[in-house]
């Protein structure tokens, strides 16, 4: 008897502060539940910051061993010949600088058609390079093109890229006609372009180089663009703008400017190697003033 | 037990208050018709550049009629505006190169620069409920 009683006089929980301790546990979990989601998509926005970084070091690279940067992209003929042959934008020129010499080497650079080689098939040659995508991106890895309005204008299988380079702050086609890159674009990366450091008066620390670019999610239909063919754009309408899902528009045949997955804006490399997040409601004077390697704009902070 | 209510209305004021900080404007959708000479633009291009500073909100006028939805609208405020045609694409274009792509693509309406390059051309978003409706009649000849 004397034993039960010892017991009944030990202290111990009563229902009300268990509630209340169960609450504040779970209180805490619902706090802790979004920021878990968020860190996973930090993860991913900084992998993504690295990949920029590697193609921005390759580009670097790519300047110290042909003493310029390389040709944004072209077609023979420039802006008046529609039938020329496509040349290889600048991400198939850096591959050799971000150890991908032997997807380089496969390659015949003196095809007819050299956007899409003669030697082309999904598992031998140009396949999806892993800097090129942004993990963020729900897209598949390669160009997905079986049907829809576009078919045929792309073989499916090629590598999708997330990069573009920055042709010009106004428009990055031929002003006159379809859809062929201008030669004279007043970024870094335009139509035949052969930029040096030495072009870039604005500061390379105040000049655009590359930036973050999307596609469909649809699995029909063009769903994005590849590293191949000509991989440049404008900034004229901002970042996440028209024709982009991250905009909220549905994308249309091509990218139209610069987006991400990102929430709110997207990175642009900068010709001195930095990446930088830009914020979708960047200033368009800035932005302009960035996109352009000699206009002698004064732009503040960005 | 009132201690106990007390605590547990705290962490509940603490948890609402956790909110972030956006440097988003607040925006509007806008739409409306362009005409040149009274004839609907069949496509262009037209861009709200906010006055003096802003993020810039475009949209694109297929068959005289415009909607800029992108990111929420046009940030509220005054705005210079731009309008430029753009090649229109064939409607149809299944089965065809980029090559055909491009021969089939008809040039651009011509819409005079003076309402692209320095545009003279304004627009004032107010707040309120709804898509704002802006309509512009542009035309050929310089006034």
């Amino acid at each position: 008897m004397l034993q039960i009683n010892v017991e009944k006089n030990k202290r111990g929980f009563t229902l009300i502060e268990l509630l209340v301790v169960i609450a504040i546990i779970a209180i805490l979990i619902a706090l802790l539940l979004p920021a878990v989601q968020q860190a996973r998509e930090a993860a991913r926005r900084s992998t993504c910051k690295n990949n920029l970084k590697q193609v921005a070091i390759a580009l670097h690279n790519y300047h110290d061993t042909h003493r310029t940067f390389p040709i944004g992209a072209a077609i023979n003929g420039g802006c008046t010949g529609y039938s020329g042959s496509h040349m290889f934008s600048w991400g198939v020129h850096i591959l050799p600088f971000i150890d991908q010499a032997n997807l380089y080497n496969n390659l015949n650079f003196s095809g007819s058609t050299v956007f899409v080689p003669h030697n082309f098939s999904s598992s031998t040659c140009l396949t999806a390079v892993q800097p090129y995508l942004c993990p963020s991106n729900p897209q598949p890895n390669v160009v997905v093109n079986t049907a829809g309005t576009f078919a045929g204008a792309l073989p499916d299988g090629m590598g999708r890229t997330d990069l573009g380079g920055v042709a010009d702050s106004i428009n990055w086609k031929c002003s006159t006609a379809g859809v062929r890159p201008t030669t004279r674009g007043n970024g870094v990366l335009y139509g035949i372009s052969s930029v040096k450091f030495r072009d870039i008066t604005d500061g390379t620390s105040n000049t655009l180089l590359v930036g973050e670019i999307t596609g469909s999610r649809s699995p029909s239909g063009l769903n994005g663009n590849s590293y191949t063919g000509y991989d440049v754009f404008d900034t004229s309408n901002g970042i996440n703008s028209i024709d982009t899902v991250p905009g909220g528009g549905t994308f249309a045949f091509r990218p139209q400017g610069f987006s991400s997955y990102h929430v709110g804006g997207c990175h642009f490399v900068l010709c001195d190697g930095a990446v930088r997040f830009i914020s979708e409601n960047i200033d368009q004077g800035t932005l302009s003033g960035i996109s352009t390697r000699a206009g002698g704009e004064v732009v503040g902070e960005f | 037990m009132s201690g106990i209510r007390t605590i547990l209305c705290g962490i509940l004021i603490l948890a609402v208050g956790c909110g972030g900080v956006s440097d988003a404007p607040d925006r509007r959708i806008v739409t409306g018709t362009v005409t040149l000479d009274g004839v609907p633009v069949e496509g262009a291009a037209i861009r709200f550049l906010p006055q003096p500073t802003g993020p810039i909100a475009a949209g694109k006028v297929i068959d005289g009629k415009y909607e800029v939805t992108n990111k929420g609208g046009v940030p509220l405020g005054k705005h210079r505006v731009e309008i430029k045609g753009i090649p229109i694409l064939p409607a149809d274009t299944k089965g065809m190169s980029l090559g055909e792509i491009d021969a089939a693509t008809r040039p651009p309406v011509p819409i005079p620069e003076k309402y692209f390059k320095n545009s003279k051309l304004e627009a004032t978003i107010e707040a309120g409920s709804g898509p704002h409706t802006v309509n512009f009649e542009l035309k050929k000849e310089s006034d």
